[in-house]
């Protein structure tokens, strides 16, 4: 069977299987299934591992899976529940943490130590996983670029479809290229972060308090922060909005306690460089 | 200072004629700090050269952007802090630099290679070649004294904790110095050369911890509820300062600490601000580095130890509150200070897991928090924790005799803590307390359908379950078994004297303080 000819075939296959899929908006227009995500995530997550210095310390390990556990089962959104989870720690100082779609979650070591707290390293957990259960890549890859799709359907039988370079074997750079968020997944991945974070028992204020860190650091080492600010955009209007969106949650049944009170201060302690 | 004087207006009476004792106390001489390094950036990890006249640290700075990113690079600076120097410009941070004792060369870390690495260059951080150069982690090294080896903190790529390995100076000859599945990280080499600090988690949060290189032992060296951890030795070996904060605190509110070299008698430095941690001795002893964390970053200070604390000479238990006199020490909450000599015999500390009749002599401090909880600290470092069983004290000075109550106390250091009674494990408590305790009975564990008896010779450390049902049992050579406890309450007498017969739903670990090399 030539391209040509498998081409429409599969992405009628997509078009038809994809809209109006699970999510926690499942009327955004999405091709890919949950499934779909997943895979494209696994795929990625491989090419990201081989380029990038991973830490396999098992209390750091330990600390931010536990984070990121705690924030899944206390999700008060079925969507968070889809997608598989994974926690890595990259050894760089540069300060930054992205998601893949479908669960691979990487967290620099750069910002695990401009965190003072526990809570604050759970509000970025949570902001990265609540762009997972958006679903805000395969969002994104969907409206941007329906001809690459075609494209990739076209060459391939693989049944996810996968943009045109992470098939030919992505590159660390376009993978992390395709992690730029719109200011309006941002501030929804705000929102739902803030909602995860206080279901799970963390201190939502802490997500502003980390907003305005990465401000200071922003002025000081703006080189540091380059990269989370570039695909994460960040301003004085944002760090209001969620600070406007404290007083909006509703209360929490139990008292503010991290899950780990002193364990997150020992593991910032055995890696630290100052 | 003006305090000096608050605190002499505020004496409500003293001994200073009878015995002769330097007042007031705490505020007499704190010593004095200022910074050395500020306002440029982000400064840390303090070394002295063995001449006393300039420090190495590293610095991450706005105005060294190297392929997009600011740096960590070394530096050095004149112990005035004059004189800024760049000794590294590796595009990939290199922090972590210590000078090796004879001021000839330099350790560090470098991420040059990829990965946390050991470099060794000249002073003038010239020559530097890797040290090692393997995927895993190679971090916080410390020279031997004759500058030939270098002990550090590592793990490997595959995974894992902290271990200490130690390596010649050349590169050959790495060996492995602790096997533990605990973390065991910043070592400190005393200037003997037989012995090196370093911090553990063993117990479940960081406490100090000496390993002895003759033969392989570990034993406890500062152990309490709370976070200690970064020690350094003065050079002539007698005195250990570290940072310490809160159990449940952040290292953000550490503040610096030093203690004689075997651990006894902490005192608070309380003229370092805090969060102030790495300390490093100046090569007189009289002074400190340190890093302290300002509004932009870290910064590089300066402590000029307290004149008593500077000199020679073992530290007194009763300078814990800068009392500095041979006598038993009452802070007050407003402010006050009683001086005079205890008249009760015994305090008796109503704790989670049984009541502790402790000989006032075995006592070297009581600390009492907000709530009016007492942490009683014993002359061997032990901690535990509860409520003080009296409502008030009795301070006699010549005739006279001052009631003080319980509830109006802030502090308690009393003048000569001894504790001579046997030790070999340590018990942690589940609240935090930490009691050096005689070796137990036999633990008798079900293991499958099997009662097991496990002779205390055997035993390496006991880990007790949440409720005390089971336990894990390690044992001296690595072998470990688990199962239900079949002892009902355990026995244990602590070193400074009373015996408890405690729940083991009370207990942590039971954890062997002496124990063979591997």
């Amino acid at each position: 069977m030539t391209r040509s000819r498998l081409a429409p075939i599969l992405l009628a296959t997509l078009l038809g299987g994809g809209l109006g899929c699970a999510g926690i908006h499942p009327y955004h227009p999405n091709f890919y299934s949950v499934d779909g995500d997943i895979r494209l995530g696994q795929q990625f997550g491989k090419e990201v591992d081989a380029e990038l210095p991973l830490l396999r310390h098992a209390a750091l390990q330990k600390l931010v899976a536990g984070i990121g556990q705690r924030l899944v089962e206390s999700s008060p959104e079925p969507a968070y529940r889809l997608f598989p989870y994974t926690f890595k720690v990259v050894d760089t100082p540069e300060v930054n943490a992205f998601a893949l779609p479908g669960g691979p979650i990487y967290v620099n070591m750069g910002i695990i130590e401009m965190c003072d707290t526990e809570d604050q390293l759970a509000a970025v957990l949570a902001h990265e996983m609540s762009h997972v259960a958006a679903r805000h890549t395969t969002e994104m890859l969907t409206t941007q670029n329906l001809t690459q799709l075609a494209l990739v359907a076209a060459v391939s039988v693989i049944p996810v479809p996968v943009p045109p370079i992470a098939w030919e074997g992505a590159k660390l750079g376009y993978v992390l290229g395709l992690l730029t968020y719109s200011r309006g997944m941002e501030a929804e991945a705000d929102r739902l972060g803030l909602r995860l974070m206080n279901a799970a028992g963390y201190d939502p204020a802490e997500m502003a308090a980390v907003f305005r860190k990465l401000g200071e650091q922003q002025r000081s080492l703006p080189s540091l922060v380059e990269r989370f600010t570039s695909s994460h955009p960040l301003d004085e209007d944002r760090v209001r909005a969620v600070e406007t969106q404290l007083s909006t949650l509703p209360p929490h049944p139990g008292p503010v306690v991290a899950v780990h009170p002193s364990t997150f201060a020992e593991t910032q302690l055995m890696f630290a460089k100052d | 200072m003006s305090g000096a004087r608050r605190l002499g207006a505020r004496l409500l009476f003293t001994l200073a004629g009878l015995l002769g004792a330097a007042l007031p106390g705490r505020a007499v001489d704190g010593g004095s700090a200022h910074a050395l390094v500020a306002g440029v950036g982000s400064s840390a990890m303090p070394s002295w050269f063995p001449d006393g006249t300039r420090l190495l640290f590293h610095s991450r700075r706005k105005d060294q952007p190297q392929r997009g990113l600011a740096t960590r690079n070394l530096w050095t600076v004149n112990a005035d802090g004059s004189g800024e120097r760049r000794l590294t410009k590796g595009p990939k941070d290199e922090y972590h630099g210590v000078v090796s004792p004879d001021g000839r060369r330099i350790v560090f870390v470098s991420e040059l290679n990829g990965s946390r690495d050991l470099w060794i260059a000249d002073a003038g951080g010239e020559d530097a070649v890797p040290l090692t150069d393997d995927p895993g982690t190679e971090d916080q090294p410390t020279w031997s004294p004759d500058s030939r080896r270098i002990a550090y903190a590592a793990f490997p790529k595959e995974g894992g904790s902290f271990d200490l390995w130690v390596i010649n100076a050349d590169g050959s000859g790495r060996q492995r110095l602790t096997t533990t599945a605990a973390n065991e990280i910043f070592p400190a080499w005393h200037p003997d050369g037989d012995r090196i600090a370093y911090v553990t988690d063993a117990n479940g949060n960081f406490d100090l911890y000496v390993l002895s290189l003759r033969d392989g032992s570990t034993s406890p060296l500062v152990v309490s509820p709370d976070h200690e951890a970064r020690p350094a030795w003065s050079a002539d070996g007698t005195r250990l300062a570290f940072s310490r904060w809160p159990a449940q605190g952040r290292s953000t509110d550490a503040t610096l600490w030093i203690a004689n070299a075997d651990g006894t008698a902490p005192v608070e430095l309380d003229a370092a601000p805090a969060p102030a941690t790495h300390p490093a001795f100046a090569p007189d002893g009289r002074t400190l580095a340190f890093q302290h964390r300002g509004a932009a970053g870290w910064e590089i200070w300066r402590l000029d130890l307290p004149a008593d604390l500077a000199e020679a000479g073992r530290i007194r238990l009763a300078q814990q509150i800068r009392g500095g006199a041979d006598v038993d020490t009452a802070k007050l909450r407003n402010g006050d200070t009683v001086r005079g000599l205890l008249r009760e015999s015994r305090l008796v500390l109503r704790a989670p897991y049984g009541l502790l009749e402790l000989r006032a002599p075995t006592v070297a401090s009581v600390l009492f928090d907000d709530r009016g909880l007492a942490r009683v600290v014993l002359g061997n470092g032990d901690t535990a924790s509860g409520v003080l069983d009296a409502t008030e004290l009795h301070l006699a000075g010549g005739a006279r005799i001052e009631a003080v109550a319980v509830e109006r106390l802030a502090q308690l250091s009393l003048r000569a803590a001894h504790v001579s009674g046997p030790g070999g494990f340590r018990a942690v408590m589940r609240n935090g307390d930490s009691l050096s305790v005689a070796p137990p009975g036999a633990l008798r564990l079900r293991v499958g359908g099997q009662t097991i008896d496990v002779e205390p010779r055997r035993i390496e450390r006991v880990e007790f379950a949440e409720g005390g049902e089971r336990a894990r049992i390690t044992l001296v050579g690595g072998d470990s078994l688990a199962g239900d406890l079949a002892s009902g309450r355990i026995d244990l007498a602590l070193a400074a004297g009373p015996r408890l017969a405690l729940d083991p739903s009370t207990l942590r670990a039971l954890v062997r303080v002496s124990r063979a090399a591997p």
